[in-house]
């Protein structure tokens, strides 16, 4: 009872119940779209202003700004939601997964990890429950939630290095590691609405959050292998996303490239992540600026083949401005968080950079090709006479500016703002003692 | 892959040529950028009319043949189209039948119109379901859909394939090559790798003296230059030609066996040679383009490099059909495991059809995201490349598109009614009650009438508003020449003042002439009159100094005279001064380029000399009008202007040799003192003229008589011999050398008889035979720009893109000449004593007048051309006005009165500047060609849209002269108004895109960066304003005054007047000079009276009766 006691009283999980409330009567406004909008935004913003009090005064400083993130990342996710285009859905499971995320962020420890497993677990069923079922993708994606809420609960049982594997496996799929990327790239393409853009913040936070928690643990055997997985991921994701032709597998596919660079520098710095987390963050929120400016695209265009959608510079200037913009912040341009804090985590270990630093590079500069030309792809080129073309509203140019803001911001934050660093990691170990 | 080893017979080669030049049709002749020539992009489909000409470009190269629809309709808000015009479009499509909505009756008109103005269509089919979802209101757009659903017929996705099968089997190789097939279904990009390679060794063997390193074997033709190259060239290998050595190597000499080869390598039918052929031209429109002219009728500079390295279409498709060959075998062998022939992809697609089907779909990106992925696999050969495994797919495909293709036809039709409804101005909520079998109706009703079949109707409508008021105007000026007070103006019965006017002035035809002629008449008691601007001086003009002679007449014509300028007799000391300027000036600029394209030097040249770079830069940049004078007058100080003349009078024969002989004595006497040293009185006129008989083979095989004068000097025999070799080898003392250089020299000028016969005509086409004022002007136009690859766009089309100074000097030299004109008395044309003609130009870009050998002009004319001069100042000065209030970039109306202040200085800077993509509008919103007399358009405010050429009918009795017009000038207008007009409705394609992405290559053309097509049209500046055009696209109006009767038979005689009016490539207007009423000619049937508003009341314009062929209205008030 006093634990109960003690759990309401706690401001950060009071943060936590508040969206999980809050997805519970956004599912009684499911028929009124608009309303249901507003009411999540209310219930966002009034979290931003909540969190940050909360965060400042007593929450845990080393997991804060992550908070903030994840609220922010919301915010912008129901606020960029177009207010009939599968509303219901995206915004009540924002605030669901939001909730989740806070948990997990919040609370550490076992009731940590079963936030998280949950979290799996739901996206597992959203995936399911959204009807793209006869996607192969999708199965692949929902085994791997399963398979990372089987390493959680065992996890739980384990102890020491098994325990260690057990939680790195299933981070992996939130922080996607290659075999184990199908999760990320499956919520990123398959789920409704402005939700990808949401995820592509929340799983690589919680992933690197988890992983950072750990990290100190981790035996140093498996260290070459996650080398070899980390490179081998990179060069695959950005294979994959060469032959994608839809905004979102691409654009997630680009993550999975990008995200592979903290788990190679994991392996060269021998389980030291300084830095990853300011790393993690801005490419996340540059991924999800990506996905909020494609589900502006979808809500327009539908599912278009981004061989069919072209041309939108000239009928779309706003969108063409802001969305060239993203992409400049998501291939690591100076002024932009992606830049600044991918200098830092490369700056910031004293080791002697390896020679597979050569392959990092590459993929970084072919996951830079491949952005310039999803951005070719979709602004240059003769505009289709058989679409409606029609440019952002100004609630879209303002979501997707305060995303930009965000990146830049990123640029000129301390680099110790994101440093992930023992508190998170002792209580993830205090388990298992 | 099977090759043909076959030998071929000339009788083969000879048709193969003949074929690749039917085949070539489609591309029209691409001028070098020296001579920038206006003309009918599609010139060699005008046999077919204007709107099938313009749905085989659209077939061949994609291109658009009217503006975009949105574009029309912006005009019809803007009020520039008006709804009477849009009514009367549709009017012969329309049905008189009627559906009842809601309790209104809606007619067929009422919904066509709607859909023109409105563009009722429906989106693609994922945008429709994303809207659908998202719409607020998704009831109204669900019930329609719903009430639809029992009346829609739609065929099955089986039905689809089929269609699409069939569709694509008959288009292969009439519309579609094998690689743009393998484009289509296979997903490579063999099309834009052939334009690659082609683009690479086009651009270097074209090169005009551009390329630092030419490139070798260039005298060898293109195809065996290539040959010989290609074989070194290892981006074969990267291609992935196997074996490329060998392959080429194995290739034919003759370019006509390569592609007789190499077509039947890849299995064409005979039938789809020529098709196919014109395929593989216009996919490179410009390059083939050029290549055309430049093996047809090349100008003289390229007409050097086209002799010295030659290549022709022939050549080029040799090329490309074997990339094509290549890379077609490769792809259909890796791919499906075929022949890459016409007959084995014929029977894969009847084998294969779902496979077929379900690959082309991919690769257009229209298969949903599940099936993308498994035609991937299966087409990776995973898990096996079956054909059972296509085919089960295909079936799966077809089964669950089936539904969704439903649902999306339903949406599309429902958004479709409710956008009607929308734009009738019905409520949506009424379709409900409507009868499903109306609903029905009214979608048959759109589409049948899709959006691809509107920009004809809106141009017509445009055109409308146009030729409306234009023929209103010059009705009403009719109407005031008909009126009494016609004595009282002083106006002549048929065309000249009566009262001798202060001057006369000859302007160009061309369209900006009217803003001129219209401000210089405000100004005084001008007559002005509107002659094509080279006069009617068929000349090849070298100017002095320069080592090239232009061809200064129109690019339709040939001619064999040469004008050179050369300076005046009385210059001494600064001649020889001017002259060693002008060559340190050459010199230094040589030196110049040639340190910075050197190897090594541009490193230490950027070290060194690169701060020099930036005073020019800064001063172009900052000062640009500054610059030029400060430029100007720094090549003034190193070569002193010299005044100049033109060779007007051809020599006969026997003065051509006299002058010969003269030069090659002068040369022998130099030979003399630098061969054998002597000088002074050694050398005798006798030695001389030995020497030179000798030199020439006068003596024939008798003993050389040489002898005496020579031998005092005691040289001996072999000396003598080898001297007088040494003169003809070294010295071109020799008789063919003699021979042709006669021959130049008495191409230079022209007879009495020629000069005389050029003024009388040109002075008869204008009528010009009665009243002379004591000066007439002859006023050329030029165009001055910085930095502008297309300034020959700007200078006179009617002098082959050149300047038209040097016809208008030769124009005035001839007809003052004293026997010229008495000659001309002879024929009637009396020209008084006092009558002096003045050659002129004006600079279209700074509106400035220039007038030439003023030295010239007798002292009794001295206070007339005073008073000319600052007349045209003023006319400068409010031309500049008029052209600035059209200008972009003025800017603001404060500005714009700050600029209107300076006008002048405004367009002077606008000329200097490097960095104005617009120096001035040219000659866009062309819209019509008047041949009369001024009478009909004096007084009027055409806007600078309109060609006028003077013509008087009195003057010509048997049409000979109005036969010369209307089959010259007014060809050269049509061609203006097409480039103008395709240039705007397709500026990517028949353009040339904007300027700021220009590329100069060879020397020949610009291409968009670095490789590119040629770009052959006008750029986007200078069609365009922003995004809306400038120019308004529509086909040129012609207006002849003259009886009906001559035209007629004119159009009868003459096939281009048949094109052009027949099909409705120009509309035709006569007015009758007497009765001064005005006929509409309907093509193929006749002339239609036109009735004035005054008259009539409800009157049309325009010729909506021709619609009749294409509509279901019968044709009406036909005389």
């Amino acid at each position: 009872m006093a634990a109960v006691k003690e759990l309401i009283v706690d401001p950060v999980l009071t943060l936590t119940a508040i969206p999980l409330l809050g997805a519970g009567i956004g599912v009684l406004l499911w028929s009124r779209p608009r309303t249901l909008k507003a009411w999540a935004l209310f219930l966002t913003a009034a979290l931003v202003v909540v969190a940050v009090t909360a965060g400042t005064a007593d929450g845990d400083a080393a997991i804060a700004p992550l908070s903030w993130l994840l609220i922010l990342a919301s915010f912008l996710a129901v606020f960029g939601q177009d207010p009939y285009m599968e509303a219901p859905s995206s915004i009540v499971l924002t605030l669901l997964f939001l909730g989740l995320s806070l948990g997990t962020l919040a609370s550490g420890g076992a009731l940590g990890i079963i936030f998280f497993s949950v979290m799996l677990g739901v996206i597992g069923l959203a995936m399911v429950w959204h009807g793209r079922t006869t996607s192969p993708m999708v199965w692949g994606a929902v085994a791997l939630c399963g398979i990372g809420v089987l390493c959680l609960v065992a996890s739980l049982a384990a102890s020491g290095s098994v325990a260690v594997v057990l939680r790195l496996v299933a981070f992996a799929t939130a922080l996607p590691l290659f075999p184990l990327h199908g999760v990320f790239v499956g919520a990123l393409s398959h789920l409704p609405g402005s939700l990808p853009a949401f995820l592509a913040v929340a799983l690589p936070s919680l992933g690197v959050h988890g992983v950072v928690s750990i990290s100190a643990a981790v035996p140093a055997g498996i260290l070459p292998s996650l080398l070899l997985l980390a490179l081998i991921g990179a060069l695959y994701g950005s294979l994959k996303a060469l032959v994608q032709c839809h905004l979102g597998q691409m654009v997630a596919y680009l993550a999975v490239t990008l995200l592979a660079i903290p788990w190679w520098h994991m392996a060269v710095t021998a389980g030291k992540m300084p830095q990853a987390a300011g790393y993690v963050s801005a490419v996340a929120v540059a991924m999800g600026g990506l996905l909020l400016a494609g589900h502006f695209v979808q809500a327009r265009y539908g599912h278009l083949d981004l061989d069919k959608l072209r041309g939108l510079a000239r009928p779309m200037p706003r969108f063409a401005t802001l969305f060239g913009l993203l992409i400049m912040a998501a291939m690591g341009l100076p002024l932009f968080g992606v830049f600044s804090a991918f200098m830092a985590m490369m700056f910031s270990s004293s080791t002697t950079l390896p020679q597979s630093i050569v392959v990092i590079l590459l993929v970084w500069f072919m996951a830079s090709w491949l952005l310039v030309m999803l951005m070719q792809r979709i602004l240059f080129g003769q505009p289709r006479p058989d679409l409606l073309y029609r440019d952002l509203s100004q609630t879209e140019v303002l979501s997707l500016v305060l995303v930009l803001c965000l990146l830049a911001l990123g640029g000129i934050v301390p680099a110790g703002l994101f440093q992930l660093g023992d508190p998170a990691a002792l209580s993830f170990l205090e388990v298992n003692r | 892959m099977i090759v043909a080893n076959a030998r071929y017979t000339e009788l083969q080669r000879t048709e193969l040529r003949v074929l690749v030049e039917l085949a070539s049709e489609i591309t029209a002749h691409n001028w070098s950028m020296r001579t920038f020539i206006h003309h009918n992009i599609l010139h060699g489909l005008e046999y077919l009319g204007f709107e099938e000409a313009i749905q085989r470009g659209q077939q061949l190269i994609g291109a658009r043949g009217y503006l975009p629809n949105e574009l029309y309709r912006t005009y019809f808000r803007q009020g520039r189209i008006r709804p009477d015009h849009v009514e009367a479009a549709l009017q012969p499509l329309a049905q008189d039948t009627h559906v009842t909505i809601g309790g209104r009756r809606v007619t067929h008109l009422e919904v066509l119109r709607a859909h023109l103005v409105q563009g009722i269509s429906a989106p693609a089919g994922e945008t429709l379901e994303a809207l659908f979802a998202g719409a607020p209101k998704r009831d109204l757009l669900n019930t329609p859909a719903d009430r639809l659903r029992g009346v829609l017929t739609l065929p099955s996705v089986e039905a689809r394939m089929q269609a699409a099968v069939n569709g694509d089997l008959a288009a292969l190789g009439h519309h579609v090559t094998l690689a743009g097939w393998c484009d289509r279904v296979l997903g490579t990009q063999l099309w834009a790798r052939i334009n690659e390679v082609m683009i690479k060794w086009c651009a270097a063997f074209l090169d005009e003296g551009q390329a630092t390193w030419a490139m070798p074997h260039r005298e060898e033709t293109f195809y065996r230059a290539w040959k010989r190259l290609a074989i070194q060239d290892r981006s074969c290998f990267l291609l992935g030609i196997s074996d490329w050595r060998q392959k080429l190597a194995d290739l034919p000499d003759q370019p006509e066996d390569a592609i007789l080869d190499s077509l039947a390598a890849l299995g064409l039918p005979n039938p789809l040679w020529q098709d196919y052929c014109s395929l593989h031209l216009a996919a490179l429109f410009g390059w083939a383009g050029f290549i055309k002219w430049r093996a047809e009728r090349p100008e003289p500079v390229s007409a050097q490099w086209a002799k010295a390295y030659p290549m022709d279409l022939v050549q080029y498709l040799a090329v490309r059909l074997w990339y094509e060959r290549e890379f077609v075998y490769k792809a259909c062998r890796e791919d499906l495991g075929i022949e890459g022939t016409y007959g084995a992809i014929c029977g894969y697609i009847h084998r294969e059809p779902g496979a077929y089907f379900l690959r082309r779909e991919r690769v257009a990106g229209n298969l949903p995201a599940r099936y993308a992925r498994q035609v991937d696999r299966l087409r990776d050969g995973w898990p096996t490349r079956g054909i059972e495994a296509w085919q089960a797919l295909a079936r799966r495909y077809a089964a669950d598109s089936c539904d969704q293709d439903h649902r999306i036809a339903l949406q599309s039709a429902a958004w479709r009614l409710v956008a009607l409804a929308k734009a009738l101005a019905i409520e949506s909520a009424t379709l409900l009650d409507s009868a499903p079998s109306d609903l029905k109706t009214l979608l048959d009703w759109l589409e049948a009438f899709p959006e691809s079949q509107h920009g004809l109707r809106w141009l017509m409508a445009l055109e409308a508003g146009y030729q409306e008021t234009l023929l209103a105007q010059l009705m009403a000026n009719a109407r005031k020449l008909k009126g009494p007070k016609e004595e009282e103006a002083g106006v002549e019965s048929n065309r000249l003042p009566v009262v001798r006017p202060q001057a006369q002035v000859v302007f160009c035809i061309d369209v900006r002439s009217e803003v001129y002629r219209r401000h210089l008449e405000e100004i005084g008691h001008y007559e002005t009159l509107g002659f094509p601007g080279f006069f009617i001086c068929f000349i090849r003009y070298r100017a002095f100094g320069s080592r090239h002679e232009v061809e200064s007449f129109p690019v339709i014509m040939k001619c064999r005279n040469v004008a050179r300028e050369i300076p005046r007799s009385y210059h001494g000391e600064i001649l020889p001064r001017h002259r060693a300027g002008a060559q340190l000036v050459r010199t230094g600029h040589t030196l110049l380029h040639d340190l910075k394209a050197h190897v090594i030097t541009p490193y230490v040249m950027v070290e060194s000399l690169g701060w020099f770079y930036s005073l020019p830069f800064f001063g172009k940049t900052l000062f640009p009008v500054q610059d030029k004078k400060a430029s100007a007058w720094l090549k003034r100080l190193f070569a002193p202007r010299v005044s100049t003349t033109l060779t007007v009078d051809k020599l006969s024969k026997s003065d051509a040799e006299e002058m010969m002989a003269a030069e090659q004595r002068a040369i022998i006497r130099r030979a003399l003192r630098e061969r054998l040293g002597l000088h002074g009185s050694q050398i005798s006129p006798e030695l001389v003229e030995a020497s030179r008989l000798w030199a020439l083979d006068e003596y024939g095989s008798a003993e050389p008589v040489l002898g005496r004068p020579s031998r005092l000097l005691d040289l001996s025999v072999e000396k003598e011999a080898a001297f007088i070799e040494d003169l003809r080898e070294h010295y071109r003392i020799e008789r063919g050398w003699a021979a042709a250089r006669i021959d130049r020299i008495t191409q230079m000028g022209l007879t009495l008889d020629e000069q005389a016969f050029t003024v009388e005509t040109a002075l008869r086409i204008l009528g010009l035979t009665r009243i002379f004022a004591r000066l007439v002007l002859l006023c050329a136009h030029t165009s001055t720009s910085d930095n502008n690859p297309f300034e020959a766009a700007l200078d006179c089309g009617a002098c082959g893109g050149n300047e038209g100074k040097p016809n208008a000097r030769l124009f005035a030299a001839m007809a003052n000449k004293a026997k010229v004109r008495e000659q001309l008395a002879k024929h009637g044309i009396e020209i008084p004593q006092d009558t002096y003609f003045i050659a002129g130009q004006v600079d279209t870009a700074t509106d400035e007048v220039e007038l030439f050998d003023l030295e010239d002009v007798p002292p009794t004319h001295r206070k007339d051309v005073s008073h000319l001069l600052q007349d045209l100042k003023e006319m400068s000065r409010l031309t500049s006005q008029e052209r600035c209030s059209r200008l972009p970039g003025v800017g603001t109306e404060t500005e714009a009165r700050k600029s209107l202040r300076n006008v002048s200085r405004h367009v002077r800077r606008r000329s200097a500047d490097w960095s104005q993509v617009r120096p001035e509008w040219g000659l866009s919103r062309n819209a019509a060609f008047i041949i009369g007399s001024r009478r009909l358009t004096r007084g009027l405010n055409l806007e600078g849209r309109t060609f006028m050429n003077n013509y008087s009918y009195l003057d010509d009795p048997t049409a000979r002269l109005l036969e010369i017009l209307m089959t010259a000038p007014q060809v050269v207008g049509q061609w203006i108004n097409m480039e103008h007009y395709f240039s705007t409705v397709d500026n990517d394609i028949y353009g040339s895109g904007s300027k700021v992405y220009h590329n100069v290559v060879g020397r020949i053309s610009i291409m968009f960066g670095t490789q590119s097509d040629l770009r052959i049209g006008l750029a986007w500046q200078t069609v365009m304003n922003g995004e809306q055009p400038y120019h308004e696209p529509m086909r040129m109006l012609t207006i002849v005054e003259a009886p009906l009767e001559p035209i007629s038979l004119l159009i009868q005689r003459h096939p281009v007047l048949q094109h052009f009016y027949d099909g409705r490539w120009v509309h035709l207007v006569a007015v009758d000079p007497e009765e001064l009423t005005f006929h509409r000619y309907i093509p193929k049937q006749g002339w239609q009276k036109l009735n004035g508003p005054a008259a009539g009341g409800n009157w049309s314009f325009y010729p909506w009766h021709e619609l009749a062929s294409s509509g279901r209205t019968g044709v009406k008030g036909v005389e």
